[in-house]
């Protein structure tokens, strides 16, 4: 699968244990690791609209900003591609009632990742993806 | 004419025979067996009184004895009977003197060249029945007075047009440091803030102007020592001595409040402790989880012991993620308490 899934999560080593663990299950995407959620946002500013949707792994309790605000930024800017998996480290359980709210979110995990939440996550950019599995 | 038959205990103060034995007789007429005490002078009715007083209906004193006469006679006649009808006797037609007898507490007078049996009867019944009527009133007055004066909670009531405190009771003196003088000297505003003093007009104004007094509401109240305490109050329109008037009630809830904010402050520390929980110590916990994930998928099986030891700190990890779910799962029950 020749797809894109951008991470963001302030945890520089938890970025390191993700890119791992999801290179061991499907080494062929590409992974870009932001430990702020104000660096994804301009980055995602910076490529042009492709038409093809693009997935983010994004931790609810940024340092900078919370999942929450980074989907309200997406949810201003319109942007209809960015697809948008959220991860938590906390077990505050009105978290995933709050989650349903945003249209870009398509998944809410807790943390740890395992391997079997890895495979999860890949098949559901796998089913929202336009490409096909090759 | 059919005769009384109650067994009226009469003490006559008299000192001439004479007299003693016409009332006997006048008495006799009415009255079927009337059980009569003579004593001829205030010293020796003063020993009777002290020693058996509470057992006579009625007491007759003749105005002018050897030993005691007139006004002081009277005086310390009524001292002694204590609430038993007194009815003077005296021989000259002094009205002024016997109005004025009535003002210090006698029940009546007879002029004893005007007594006739009938008249001695009347006056007998009369003064029995009023002092008892009087009896229940003061009675029944003392128990309201009683209500008001030893109820554990301040009561007040102040007057409507002028906000001066009326009546006071015990309670508030003790609760607000004021005494029972100080306190008639003051209005209704000297016991609040200064700055609710635009809240209690504004209250004052709607009530003049046909709005109902809040009946039940909660106040700062300041005390003599300047300490401002938060009352609930129960309020109630009265008349009073003919004046509009209004009781008032109070409860300090100053601790109750106080003791509800400080549940609420540790509440809230909870809450920090449980989002702490939640997210704080769950942050490394979920790394190290992740860590050992991925070691556990670098090592290969030929390694048994690195394995095992791997699988030894995934459950210490995995345990102690469980006592963290635990923790912040019963730190969600604790909600807000409600402001009373």
């Amino acid at each position: 699968m020749n797809s894109e899934l951008i991470l963001v999560d302030d945890d520089d080593v938890l970025l390191v244990i993700f890119e791992k663990m999801i290179h061991k299950v499907d080494p062929g995407i590409k992974l870009i690791p932001f430990n702020s959620g104000k660096k994804a946002l301009s980055y995602l500013s910076t490529i042009p609209e492709s038409g093809t949707n693009r997935y983010l792994l994004v931790d609810i309790n940024l340092k900078d900003m919370s999942g929450w605000d980074f989907l309200n930024e997406l949810v201003e800017r319109k942007d209809k591609f960015s697809k948008v998996i959220l991860i938590t480290s906390s077990v505050n359980s009105s978290n995933p009632i709050t989650a349903k709210k945003y249209v870009p979110v398509i998944g809410f995990f807790e943390k740890p990742l395992t391997f079997e939440i890895i495979h999860q996550i890949l098949n559901l950019i796998g089913q929202n993806s336009t490409e096909k599995k090759e | 004419m059919r005769k009384d038959e109650k067994p009226y205990h009469i003490l006559i103060i008299e000192d001439n025979l004479g007299d003693y034995i016409l009332i006997e007789e006048y008495l006799a007429e009415n009255i079927l067996e009337p059980d009569l005490e003579r004593v001829e002078t205030f010293h020796s009715a003063k020993q009777l009184l002290e020693d058996k007083g509470k057992k006579f209906d009625l007491v007759f004193l003749d105005l002018s004895l050897p030993d005691l006469s007139g006004e002081q006679l009277i005086r310390e006649v009524l001292e002694l009977t204590e609430g038993i009808p007194v009815v003077a006797l005296t021989g000259f037609s002094d009205l002024d003197f016997s109005i004025k007898s009535l003002s210090l507490g006698i029940s009546d007078y007879l002029l004893k060249d005007e007594l006739t049996p009938v008249i001695l009867y009347k006056s007998i019944i009369y003064a029995i029945q009023r002092s008892k009527f009087i009896d229940d009133i003061q009675k029944s007055e003392k128990r309201y007075s009683d209500l008001f004066q030893l109820s554990p909670l301040p009561m007040w009531v102040y007057d409507l047009k002028s906000l001066r405190f009326l009546d006071i009771n015990q309670a508030a003196v003790d609760h607000y440091g004021y005494s029972e003088e100080e306190f008639l000297l003051m209005k209704i505003s000297d016991i609040r803030p200064a700055d609710d003093l635009q809240l209690m007009d504004q209250a004052l104004k709607a009530y003049q102007n046909g709005e109902k007094l809040d009946p039940k509401n909660i106040y700062k109240h300041k005390k003599k020592n300047g300490d401002i305490i938060k009352v609930e109050a129960t309020i109630r329109n009265l008349l009073f001595n003919d004046r509009e008037a209004v009781l008032v009630l109070v409860n300090d809830i100053t601790e109750r409040l106080r003791y509800v904010e400080t549940i609420e402050k540790q509440n809230q520390t909870f809450r920090e402790i449980a989002w702490i929980q939640s997210h704080v110590v769950r942050a490394p916990l979920a790394r190290l989880l992740g860590l050992v994930s991925l070691l556990e998928s670098e090592i290969s099986d030929q390694f048994e012991e690195t394995t095992t030891l791997v699988n030894y700190i995934k459950d210490s990890a995995i345990e102690l993620d469980e006592i963290v779910r635990e923790i912040s799962k019963k730190s969600e029950n604790i909600a807000p308490l409600e402001k009373p």
